[in-house]
């Protein structure tokens, strides 16, 4: 009698493998519904085994004979952690399930959905492998079908030329991730001659080269800064529940190699890995929610923001590891609490944001907020539901994006308090003054888009005929809506599950259940209470003297046109000119007329951001690379006689390489 | 015991419904005394809060349902922040952590821009976009200069690292706190040397800009938060102050708090009677001086500790 975690393990790969075949054979894909519903199990299931696991001991795994990878076994392990990101996987697939059949719908002329049929339950399944792989190379199979799987999913749209690019770029990023994966496992294999993760012990200065390999590597699929490019390039070219996936759950797969390897089992053990973590997830955090705040592309917003909650969790995962070298117990369990807790919230507030945008998409066929505006009235249900993930994204209580927060701050203080070294206590106060300027900037981030997007009048015609999504679009998002105040309100479950899984890291640490004293539900309580006693007196003297409706206020001129409104760019300007550094912002201002300074006839404003980043290091990189290409093409001229002499070098330089080795 | 913190609650509850006014008065009526002029009553906002309570509302047809809720909701939050922070000097009712507090204002602020935004007039819009850039210098500084003290107790809790006495807590700390808070919350505020409360230029505004298109029930709404954020906040910053001297009873902390409240009123109209606007540009260099300010703070309590 195999454990149950097993049996709901094979019933959710049974459903995501039936999948593809359907598909690929049910070539009028006339069953659309079906295959959503299927997704949706697969997600149940999935849960089910999470839950199994969480509530009983870990449970090993490896196929028979005939499955081998040459020198290792296809092995699983499903410990709590694994356990952990299996619900985050599948408590943000399941509600997607409800969104996919309709949203598709509009997709089926323009691509050939069976190759978007095929390639998600595969992202589904392999995200879900990636996380109970037990052995590098599993890891890595698992981990190339997901980001091939999910370069289809991306390339869904390929007619559309800015798909395809994007689709380009996030290829290129999946392949120097996966060479740099590969470097660092056949390196630490090298080392320690084991393929098995709970094998790897390394310390000391043996621990950085394979770390910095296998860092660089998780780093770019996490979107870790500098690495983050191809998020705000794949998340708006793919459909929107892709990108709910993708920068929902994907990213955190790389997000459980780093607390795996690095933190949980101390593969690779070196404070360096602390400090390096800390300041890339610094800079994530700051730099991703400022480009955020510029953004024009509504799921480019977002994916901007995926760059800073990654820096936020990467904050709180290299606070615990550093936390642990210098021996602060309390913080590396508040550092990992953390860390874990806000990845869970950020798959749910993330997929409930994208589809949010999806629906927008869909409805107006346009993510640009200049020609959006107006939304609210047009779609209440979904500007509700949107407002109400902005708020959790923002970390507004009684909301989940809160507690984990609160949680980093709680570590940070902790730093700042009771650090051992003076430099650590001062990081400590960094930590928290930093936090809070990504909370504020987040806020203002989101403010911009809800209120451009959403409110005022409609910029665009097709703002103006908007409809309401369909009831499955806004049931897959009232789930993870429910999902985060749910969560908001339950905190202490949440803890007491995270508690169980970071004890093994701080052991004598205070319970998180004695450090979080916040009494949520009291407070949801009364501010429901006070705003539904004061909004119902307000309701009773609105009856008495009804409310009186009339054009917004334009000081006497005439009406107003939605041209008149404040706009995205504008919205952001006084923000951006005090981080005009960082963007190298600029205004053109140029007015034209006879008398130009009293009777300007025509006036010109640009602005013009630039991102030092893609123009001064990715460019002439990727040009470089180009140029190479253009040599190296010169090679496969079609000449039997270059052919022949390549082979022949080949043969040599192996030869030489083993005679030199042995 | 029941009994008494039911007390409690209702102390602070009065407190929170009318001394917001009276701050409000001494600060007209102090304002016109700096100016030689006779200024209205001091209970005049009370007539003014009563009048726009008993008004109608004139709202616009482009606004959603988010523009009439989110005042109810500033409110909503402001009374449950006012229940946390023992502004009173003695203890609050409802037990208060930094961070929570911060992050609840947060929403206060979240809403208001929302209902700014909601009419699509591009004079609210305006408010919303600078209160949102001055909250981005502000608030990293109120948190950052609290931390301190958060950090010298190892608490968040706010009655915790305020009852931490006196003479544990340097003196030096103490004052560069309240520095830092001050500029910081005025700031916040959006009063001067950010905003001119006075003018009815929406253009330049920044408080004034947010609530253009608020009226009647809703706008006495609005500003009773604004009240309310105003006179908890300088309640704090009093009792950051009141750290500095030995513990007193209850009812001389009580009493204490409260003429310092009104003392912060009249130091309020002082400023905004003999300072001029600073212009937008330079208000980032501003609350630098509050960041500063606080980040030396945590330097001495982490560098000493």
């Amino acid at each position: 009698m195999p454990p149950l975690s097993h049996l709901f393990l094979g019933a959710a790969a049974l459903f995501w493998l039936v999948l593809p075949l359907a598909a690929l054979f049910d070539g009028q894909h006339t069953h659309r519904r079906a295959w959503s519903a299927l997704i949706g199990l697969g997600a149940l299931t999935l849960l089910g085994a999470a839950v199994t696991v969480l509530y009983a001991r870990p449970e090993s795994l490896t196929l028979p004979l005939p499955f081998f990878l040459g020198t290792a076994p296809i092995a699983f392990h499903l410990d709590m952690l694994a356990a952990w990101f299996l619900a985050v996987i599948a408590l943000s697939s399941g509600p997607a399930a409800f969104y996919l059949h309709d949203y598709m719908e509009h997709m089926k002329t323009r691509t050939d959905m069976r190759v978007f049929w095929t390639a998600l339950p595969l992202l589904l399944l392999s995200m879900a492998l990636v996380v109970l792989a037990a052995n590098a190379l599993t890891f890595l199979i698992a981990w190339e079908v997901m980001s091939l799987s999910s370069f289809l999913l991306v390339a869904t749209d390929h007619r559309n030329a800015s798909t395809r690019q994007a689709a380009l770029v996030y290829l290129g990023a999946t392949r120097v991730g996966t060479a740099f994966l590969a470097g660092g496992f056949l390196w630490a294999h090298a080392l320690t001659g084991s393929w098995v993760f709970q094998n790897w012990h390394l310390a000391g200065v043996r621990a950085l080269g394979p770390g910095l390999l296998l860092l660089t590597g998780l780093g770019v699929k996490a979107g870790m800064w500098p690495f983050h490019l191809w998020l705000p390039a794949a998340h708006p070219a793919a459909p929107s529940p892709v990108s709910a996936l993708m920068s929902g759950v994907m990213v955190k797969t790389a997000l459980y190699a780093i607390v795996r390897l690095f933190l949980f089992s101390r593969a690779f053990a070196h404070p360096a890995f602390g400090y390096i973590l800390l300041i890339l997830g610094s800079v994530s955090a700051v730099w991703g929610i400022l480009f955020a705040l510029i953004q024009e592309d509504i799921k480019r917003i977002l994916a901007y923001s995926t760059v800073e909650n990654v820096g936020l969790i990467l904050i709180g995962i290299g606070g615990a590891i550093s936390a642990r070298f210098l021996g602060v117990a309390g913080a590396v369990q508040l550092g990992a609490a953390a860390a874990l807790f806000q990845i869970l919230n950020h798959a749910l507030f993330k997929s409930l944001l994208f589809l949010g945008a999806g629906s927008v998409d869909l409805r107006t066929h346009t993510r640009d907020l200049t020609k959006l505006g107006g939304l609210g009235k047009r779609m209440p249900y979904t500007f509700g539901l949107f407002i109400l993930g902005a708020a959790a994204i923002c970390g507004l209580p009684p909301l989940n994006g809160f507690a984990a927060e609160w949680l980093l701050y709680q570590g940070s203080l902790h730093i700042a308090a009771q650090g051992t070294t003076p430099l650590l206590r001062c990081c400590g106060v960094l930590m928290i003054g930093q936090t809070a300027l990504v909370g504020v900037l987040s806020l203002a981030c989101y403010t911009r888009a809800l209120g451009v997007a959403f409110q005022g009048r409609p910029r665009t015609r097709a703002a103006e005929e908007a409809k309401e999504a369909s009831r499955g679009m806004l049931l897959a998002q009232g789930l993870l809506a429910a999902g985060c105040a749910g969560l908001g309100l339950a905190v202490p479950l949440a803890l007491s599950i995270l508690q169980r899984l970071v004890t093994p890291l701080a052991p004598n640490a205070v319970p998180l259940a004695s450090v979080w004293t916040l009494p949520m539900p009291m407070l949801a309580l009364l501010l429901v209470f006070t705003t539904g006693g004061i909004a119902m007196w307000m309701e009773s003297a609105a009856r008495r003297q009804p409310v009186r409706k009339f054009i917004t206020w334009e000081c006497g001129f005439g009406d107003l046109t939605p041209r008149m409104q404040v706009a995205s760019g504008s919205f952001a300007q006084p923000i951006a000119r005090m981080f005009s550094a960082f963007y190298r912002y600029a205004i053109h201002l140029h007015i034209d007329g006879v008398n130009r300074r009293l009777f300007p006839e025509e006036i010109t404003v640009e602005t013009k951001t630039g991102a030092v980043l893609e123009t001064r290091i990715y460019h002439p990189l990727v040009r470089w690379v180009d140029r190479a290409g253009d040599w190296i093409v010169q090679m496969q001229a079609g000449s039997i006689h270059l052919y022949l002499l390549t082979m022949f070098g080949t043969l040599l330089l192996l030869l030489a390489i083993g005679g030199f080795t042995r | 015991m029941r009994f008494a913190s039911i007390l409690l609650l209702a102390f602070y509850l009065i407190h929170a419904l009318t001394l917001p006014l009276l701050l409000a008065g001494v600060i007209q009526f102090s304002k016109s005394r700096f100016l030689n002029r006779q200024g209205p009553p001091l209970l005049q906002p009370f007539w003014d809060i009563a009048k726009l309570f008993s008004k109608g509302e004139i709202i616009s047809e482009t606004t959603t349902g988010v523009f009439r809720l989110a005042p109810i909701i500033s409110i909503a939050v402001m009374l449950c922040t006012a229940l946390m922070i023992p502004w009173l000097g003695v203890s609050a009712p409802l037990p208060g952590d930094l961070f929570l507090i911060i992050y609840l204002m947060a929403v206060e602020k979240f809403v208001t821009q929302l209902a700014a935004l909601d009419a699509g007039s591009s004079f609210g819009a305006l408010g919303a976009s600078r209160k949102a850039a001055v909250s981005i210098a502000a608030e990293p500084a109120v948190v950052i200069a609290l931390a301190a003290l958060a950090a010298h107790a190892h608490s968040s809790s706010v009655s915790l690292f305020l009852a931490t006495g006196p003479g544990s807590a340097n003196l030096f700390v103490l004052l560069l706190v309240v520095a830092a808070l001050w500029l910081a919350v005025t700031a916040e505020l959006a009063r001067m040397p950010v905003d001119d409360p006075t003018t009815h230029l929406e253009l330049t505004m920044i408080h004034e800009a947010l609530i253009l298109e608020n009226s009647g029930r809703n706008l006495a709404l609005r500003e009773f938060a604004a009240a309310i954020e105003m006179t908890v906040l300088f309640g704090l910053i009093a009792r950051v102050l009141l750290m500095a001297l030995p513990p007193f009873s209850p009812v001389t902390a009580y009493l204490l708090s409260l003429g310092l409240i009104l003392a912060a009123g009249v130091a309020l109209a002082l400023m905004e009677s003999i300072l001029v606007k600073l212009r937008w540009r330079k208000i980032p260099s501003l609350l630098s001086f509050a960041l500063t300010a606080g980040i030396i703070a945590n330097l001495i309590v982490v560098l000493k500790g």
